[in-house]
């Protein structure tokens, strides 16, 4: 299994407010995506990760600090210049709604399957930990334990998966108030996927399709929803006339798949290699 | 129940299907009183909006009784008497709180098909294709109403349905179409189409002080409704040049303010009619905008071109360069439908207005499919049909 190689090691609960901020320019730039605003990429690769080395070497809470920060400095570099061997997806969306409501309704992620809907369940485990279910094709499931990154109050939010995950990804989030005219905030998802080697290479492209930003502008779309309507506008279960043969196809192939045929077995899980 | 279905082009059917229910948490349900058959209903009828689906229940003109509540619906009844605005609208969202309804961000589901096309998403709309949301319509017996407290309007006790079944619809759109004139008094307006939404900016024209009213049409019935109204009248199928008679009746200047009543299935008699129906024909295009273009050309400098008629698509030879110009100002949209449903009804109440003076035909909803075709055709001189949908088809 290929791991994303960007240095990561464990977090220390409360870093110290430099390693906060220090990556972050004012606020007065804000509408560039996230991970601009550290600079060059290939600059960030390299200042990020030696930092990070040095960070991890020196075994102390100041050294984790060092050692975060560089991690995410690393983090905002990489996530541009893998994108070609990654998936990668990016959006903004401006949901009207006080910052700090977007936030706290983000930040807890047993949210996410609400308006994500690759997902199937999160669970926090802890302050920063949770265990995330995924939907695979054809009723598989996918699982891996996450771990919160970087976490600035109503401003900032990223997270991992950790090793052993078959997929391994990360995301990150950044929160903004809009401008004054317009009120609410705007939203930056950004997230990273990383194929798998040997037989779930298959199952990663199966995931991802094509156009793997539309899942996370709809995601988007849905969260805004939420947020602001209190519910995803749907027409899912009305009343219609008979449909065309064509047009039933059609739906019964865009189902999502944890509605068609029953879950794999742990035997099929096993031959295909999830978990 | 019974629904009115679109099965592709010139076909639609009465079907029986399940009846509605409560999806989501804002949802209502409303008993249908009484439906009706809008103008651009004929557009779907056509064939000429993208993304209907066969089996799709259609119309965007209906009122009903409340008969289940979702959860969140804390404004209304059971029991409740409501017209619904053919808008789906959230209420919360940027565009909601700003007034302009029409432009909620968050009632289209299939949002994303209409960013694909014009750049933003719209409100969503009853029975109006996938585009626009994919809702099911109400010429039915009962119809699922989403964010049921924001849009539908309670009506009093005792109060005839007829009068108060276009609020859904066309007596806003025809009013807004004036409003967005900014009609000054003694000014002249001229309004391109004598349909329903045509006879309502009319009498809105002259409600919001319009000095003079010009009708153009060529249906004798729809020309002597504006008559009625206090119009001045042209037949436009008897005149050799539109322009040029709307300047002589303006001294030269032109209307102040024009109306395209029609939209983007024009009729006429000019060079630029027969080149769109003919692209049209050859599916290099998908409107006939000769109305549009006229409306631009007859317009007195700094004037404004407002429309209320649907547009879908690109138009060819779009004069842009008269509207530069002449500085004109181009206004149009769907309605901002919650904006004018009290002041409307208020009116009305008061006997401003009548609106069931345009009610050419009562029909059951097994009468549905047949009179599409009277009401395309403006056979048996059709204006507007209602649809009672629990009548009995007339023998």
């Amino acid at each position: 299994m290929s791991e994303i190689t960007y240095p990561r090691e464990p977090v220390a609960e409360k870093a110290p407010d430099t390693a906060h901020h220090s990556h972050h320019q004012p606020h007065d730039n804000g509408h560039r995506p996230p991970w601009q605003k550290t600079g060059s990429t290939l600059g960030s690769i390299v200042a990020g990760g030696a930092l990070a080395v040095y960070g991890v070497t020196r075994r102390s809470a100041g050294g984790a600090a060092l050692a975060t920060a560089g991690g995410i400095l690393a983090f905002r570099g990489i996530r541009r210049a893998s994108a070609s061997s990654a998936v990668h997806v990016e959006r903004s969306f401006t949901i009207n709604r006080p910052v700090a409501e977007v936030f706290s309704f983000f930040r807890n992620f047993e949210n996410l399957p609400r308006f994500m809907q690759h997902l199937k369940e999160v669970r926090v485990t802890g302050n920063r930990s949770s265990r995330w279910v995924a939907h695979a094709p054809l009723g598989f499931e996918l699982e891996w334990e996450a771990e919160i990154v970087e976490e600035e109050q109503d401003r900032y939010l990223a997270w991992q998966s950790l090793p052993g995950t078959l997929i391994p990804n990360r995301g990150a989030v950044e929160f903004q108030p809009a401008s004054q005219y317009h009120g609410g905030t705007e939203i930056t998802v950004a997230m990273d996927y990383a194929p798998p080697a040997g037989r779930g290479g298959a199952l990663f492209a199966r995931l991802f399709g094509r156009e793997p930003g539309l899942q996370i502008r709809e995601d988007l779309r849905r969260l805004k929803q939420l947020l602001e309507a209190g519910e995803i506008a749907t027409t899912e279960g009305q009343s219609h006339g008979r449909r065309s043969a064509f047009i039933r196809m059609v739906k019964a192939a865009n189902e999502p798949s944890p509605r068609r045929g029953r879950p794999a077995t742990e035997e099929q899980q096993r031959v295909v290699g999830v978990r | 129940m019974k629904a009115v279905c679109w099965f592709g082009k010139q076909d639609m059917r009465v079907e029986h299907v399940p009846d509605p229910r409560i999806i989501n948490p804002r949802d209502c349900v409303v008993r249908i009183t009484r439906s009706a058959i809008c103008g651009s209903d004929l557009h779907l009828f056509n064939g000429y909006i993208p993304t209907m689906e066969q089996g799709d229940i259609v119309g965007h003109e209906f009122m009903g009784e409340v008969v289940e509540i979702g959860p969140e619906v804390k404004n209304l009844k059971v029991g409740d008497h409501v017209v619904v605005p053919f808008t789906i609208c959230c209420g919360q969202c940027f565009f909601c709180k700003q007034g302009m309804w029409s432009a909620c961000d968050n009632s289209n589901p299939n949002a994303w098909m209409v960013e694909a096309q014009y750049g933003h998403s719209s409100a969503a709309l009853y029975g109006y294709s996938h585009l626009y949301g994919g809702y099911a319509g109400g010429q039915a017996q009962y119809a699922r109403v989403p964010f049921a407290d924001v849009g539908p309007i309670k009506i009093p006790e005792g109060m005839d349905p007829e009068k108060v079944l276009f609020l859904s619809d066309i007596f806003p759109t025809g009013y807004q179409a004036a409003e967005q004139c900014d009609i000054k008094p003694g000014q002249v307006v001229a309004i391109w189409g004598c349909g329903p939404v045509g006879q309502f900016a009319i009498r809105s024209a002259q409600l919001l002080g319009a000095e003079r009213v010009i009708a153009i049409d060529r249906f004798p019935e729809r020309l002597r409704l504006a008559q009625q109204a206090g119009a001045e009248v042209i037949d436009y199928s008897q005149t050799e040049d539109l322009v040029e008679t709307l300047k002589a009746m303006t001294g030269g200047r032109g209307p102040d303010a024009c109306i395209d009543a029609v939209g983007l299935e024009a009729h006429g008699h000019s060079a630029d009619y027969y080149l769109d129906s003919a692209k049209q024909k050859l599916h290099l295009q998908m409107e006939r905008a000769n109305v549009l273009r006229q409306a631009i050309h007859a317009c007195r400098k700094g004037g404004t071109v407002s429309v209320p008629g649907v547009y879908a698509g690109l138009i060819d030879k779009f004069p842009f360069g008269a509207a530069f110009g002449k500085g004109l100002t181009l206004r149009g949209g769907q309605t901002h439908m919650i904006r004018y449903l009290q002041p409307l009804l208020e009116r009305v109440q008061r006997g401003d207005i009548d609106p069931s003076f345009l009610i050419t035909h009562r029909v059951a909803l097994d009468d549905v499919p047949e009179i599409y075709r009277t009401f395309l055709n403006k056979e048996d001189h059709c204006v507007k049909v209602v649809i009672d949908p629990w009548a009995q088809r007339a023998a």
